[in-house]
């Protein structure tokens, strides 16, 4: 039992107390003797290599000294004319100005100017002061604002966030210049010590999920390399269920949108994927597509995507209860074609379902991480050589090789990845019902499916919000893809709802 | 602990295992697809099935054929059981189809079974056929999809142009035990080549056969029952007996309204029964075609009307002939003569009582031609 004890977290407990931890390294003031500062920030580098140091005498002969990473820092334009400059200064107040000018800051405390050096800043230790000060000469490596590959639209905004958190910002604060739009820095993560930024639109996010967010990313404490996933665990109210509470994207304009919702934002420093919550069950059907296309043609995607959902859970579910209990179903035409194909297969429906489904995802994890050209190979492999060698080898009947081909299909047709990740899983447990019960299991899966499904929330928000708790107009704004020009006004009646469900 | 997870796996597995008792995998049972029924002279029923045979086995279209023998029809369908490798299921029946000699005798003991097993196809065509049952199933048709196919398509076809009633060994149950109406069910006979043919239909008494009428007389029957089918086409000879050369013409039904009026003579205790039948009809062959003068038209209305109910006439008498009360007279006769009902029995009444059939007949259009 130690091991399910290990899973219970805290982290949705009400218990606040935050332990002050002292700071790493103890607190150390600027010296008058600069010798001893430069000893110890070296020291407290632990002699790294990429530590450069440089010694300037200005006209007044005060010694200066720079320190850097050089592998941090750009220190381009600084080597170019700076050094100059600051040679042909002749009193302290001259050169205190032009340190000024050059965007830095006065800091009395080496220690907190270590901390700034490892974010890319140089450090200048100035003969017989009690203070240094920091340039900011940060390098900055980030690549184009290109479209993400897992998200990728016919029409609308093609631009994707990158692993910089400023530049991500950047494109928000462009789709949405509005003063209520609030980032929230906090810092996260033992060592990585990875800066983290909430997101929200004052007013329109709801403000106890706000101070939610903030108190759960309290409460994080990881020594690994800070990202999203772990964010997101930490965020989710039931991490044992298969439905992702949260939408994560790298789509900037879903961002923005989901902003304007009143949905908060979550993104780190180092990763293009941000965090979208809370959410709610149909989020994951709709895509900024929806939006862009006529109204009509948006409402049909989006009950494709929904149908598409129940044929990749339930799909091989149905095959198995109708070959091993309810054949009379099958139409007259078409019992002998399927008693032809199921004749020969040497073992029960489940097996042989079970059999091309792990196949299936074989070939696509196998898939995901190859090169392109290596990529295609296996899906000529997987599809076509495995597809027709079973089907001829009479291992498996080739209306089966329909069914696994439809669902993987339906599988990807979720625009969001972390559902069809949930669809992968949700239907092996319904598979296995049907081999015991037939449709009475299928109905009995889904029917435990349903009742989590309404139990489930995120961030305390009903995830399966217009069905339950039910909302007539929240269904009509939410599900249905209304033409941009009508409005159903829920907003009062929605914001009481989830106030008092919160 | 350790004992708690052990009982709710025992739990778990108690109400979870016990689907795979009824499981039927679909790849170890024989469908039959068409099923006959046969009284032996020594009172034995027969029953014969087919199933098409898997390709894998054969490159042609194939069906097997099985005959059982036994005292009850379960009995034989157990004997068919041990002549075939896997278990023999009839919930995808499409044609069921009666000896002459099982309907003469009685239809509902071996429709019996059907209605107990649950799974059993209600939705099964029914037929009558004009000799053993088995000869019709066992016939290989040349040119021709599977027998079972091929009836189950013929009556459909038949039920769409009102040569047979849309029936199923379902629909049959409350018409064959209602005292006030018979059923009428297609009758099928093989000519000399071994092809197999809609005969018309057969008249019941009860559960009991007792005659047959032509397929002509059928579509007449049907109209005057007040069903219609999709196409329904008459042709009748509109010549009178003096004239030399014989006119037929054909007509498409656009619309027909049937009116049954049932009338008891207290004094004489007497009953009587009469059909209004008005038929709105297309003509669509009618080769002297001279329809476009109106006077031709009134005198075809007249020919067509006299001929229609003269066959009328000639139908109610061999429907009281065969004491089939297919119209349903007995049922109007208890929702409104009751009285009459109860102090008569039907089954002396019907035979013996006037029905007076009265056919009108408006030709509304006369096809492209003028």
């Amino acid at each position: 039992m130690s091991f399910f004890k290990a899973f219970q977290n805290k982290k949705n407990s009400q218990n606040d107390t935050r332990i002050l931890e002292p700071p790493e390294t103890p607190t150390f003031p600027a010296s008058l003797d600069i010798d001893k500062n430069r000893v110890y920030v070296k020291e407290t580098l632990h002699y790294t290599e990429d530590l450069v140091e440089k010694k300037v005498v200005t006209n007044h002969n005060k010694i200066l000294y720079f320190l850097y990473l050089e592998t941090v820092s750009d220190t381009k334009d600084m080597n170019e004319y700076f050094y100059r400059n600051l040679r042909e200064i002749n009193s302290d107040e001259h050169l205190e100005r032009v340190l000024t000018d050059r965007d830095s800051a006065k800091l009395l405390h080496l220690s907190d100017a270590i901390a700034e050096m490892l974010s890319g800043k140089s450090l200048v230790l100035i003969e017989n002061t009690h203070y240094c000060f920091v340039l900011s000469t940060n390098s900055v490596i980030h690549r184009d604002v290109g479209e993400p590959d897992n998200e990728q639209v016919i029409r609308g905004s093609h631009s994707g966030f990158v692993e910089n958190l400023s530049v991500n910002l950047q494109l928000v604060r462009n789709l949405i210049s509005h003063p209520s739009l609030v980032v929230k820095y906090t810092t996260l993560g033992e060592v990585s010590k990875t800066k983290t930024a909430v997101l929200y639109m004052d007013g329109r996010a709801d403000s106890n999920v706000v101070e939610e967010i903030h108190r759960r990313l309290k409460k994080i404490k990881v020594e690994k390399l800070m990202n999203t996933g772990i964010i997101e665990e930490y965020m989710e109210d039931n991490i044992f269920s298969l439905f992702p509470q949260y939408i994560s994207t790298e789509r900037a304009d879903r961002a923005a949108l989901n902003l304007i919702d009143g949905r908060v934002i979550i993104m780190t420093d180092g990763d293009p994927t941000v965090l979208v919550l809370p959410v709610t069950f149909f989020s994951f059907f709709q895509s900024t597509d929806d939006y862009n296309s006529r109204w009509v043609a948006g409402n049909f995607f989006r009950f494709i995507r929904v149908v598409s959902f129940l044929l990749a859970v339930t799909l091989p579910g149905i095959y198995i209860a109708i070959i091993t209990f309810h054949f009379e179903i099958i139409p007259f035409g078409m019992t002998y074609v399927i008693k032809d194909a199921v004749e020969h297969i040497p073992y029960p429906p489940l097996i042989e379902a079970m059999f091309m489904e792990l196949t299936l995802e074989l070939i696509r994890e196998a898939g995901i991480r190859l090169p392109t050209p290596i990529g295609q190979t296996i899906g000529i492999v997987g599809g076509l050589v495995i597809g027709d060698a079973v089907v001829n080898a009479g291992f498996i009947s080739s209306i089966m090789i329909i069914v696994v081909a439809l669902t993987a299909i339906s599988s990807f047709v979720v625009p969001i990845h972390e559902m069809s990740m949930a669809m992968r899983l949700l239907r092996y447990p319904i598979m296995i019902m049907a081999s015991l019960l037939g449709f009475v299991g299928i109905v009995f899966c889904l029917t435990i499916y349903l009742i989590h499904l309404c139990k489930l929330t995120s961030l305390g928000k009903p995830l399966f919000y217009p069905f339950a708790p039910f909302n007539l107009k929240g269904l009509m704004n939410r599900f249905v893809r209304l033409p941009h020009t009508v409005e159903i006004k829920n907003d009062q009646k929605e914001n009481q709802k989830t106030n008092s469900s919160s | 602990m350790k004992r708690a997870l052990q009982f709710s796996l025992i739990c778990l597995c108690i109400i979870l295992l016990t689907g795979c008792w009824d499981s039927r995998q679909l790849r170890d049972i024989t469908i039959a697809k068409s099923a006959g029924l046969d009284l032996l002279e020594d009172g034995k029923y027969q029953s014969t099935i087919s199933s098409p045979v898997p390709k894998r086995y054969e490159a042609q279209e194939r069906s097997q054929v099985v005959q059982g023998i036994g005292h009850t029809v379960r009995e034989a369908r157990m004997a068919l059981d041990n002549k075939v490798a896997e278990r023999i299921d009839t919930s995808k029946l499409r044609v069921l189809i009666l000896g002459k000699s099982l309907a003469e005798d009685s239809v509902y003991n071996p429709l019996d079974i059907m209605y107990r097993d649950p799974r059993s196809s209600l939705g099964a065509k029914i037929a009558i056929f004009d000799g053993q049952a088995a000869d019709l199933i066992e016939t290989k048709l040349q040119d021709k999809p599977r027998t079972s196919e091929f009836v189950a398509d013929l009556l459909t076809t038949a039920e769409h142009n009102s040569l047979v009633e849309y029936l199923n060994v379902q629909l049959i149950c409350p018409i064959m035990f209602d005292p006030g109406q018979d059923m009428v069910l297609p009758y099928m006979s093989m000519d000399i080549n071994n092809n197999p043919y809609l005969n018309g239909n057969a008249l019941f008494n009860g559960e009991k056969m007792t005659g047959s009428i032509s397929p002509e007389d059928s579509v007449l029957l049907f109209l005057l029952k007040g069903e219609k089918g999709g196409s329904t086409y008459l042709t009748e000879k509109v010549s009178e007996k003096h004239e030399e050369e014989e006119e037929f013409i054909t007509v498409l039904l656009k619309e027909s309204t049937r009116n049954l009026k049932v009338d008891v003579n207290q004094a004489t205790n007497e009953i009587s029964a009469t059909v209004d039948l008005t038929l709105q009809v297309e003509a669509i062959e009618y080769p002297p075609d001279e329809l476009h003068e109106r006077e031709k038209v009134v005198q075809l209305n007249d020919r067509l009307s006299r001929a229609l109910t003269a066959e009328a006439e000639q139908l109610f008498t061999t429907l009281q002939e065969a004491n089939c009360d297919a119209l349903g007279i007995g049922r109007h006769t208890i929702a409104f003569h009751n009285s009459f009902w109860r102090n008569n029995d039907w089954l002396k009444v019907y035979p013996e009582m006037t029905i007076t059939p009265n056919v009108t007949v408006e030709i509304l259009a006369h096809g492209i031609i003028n």
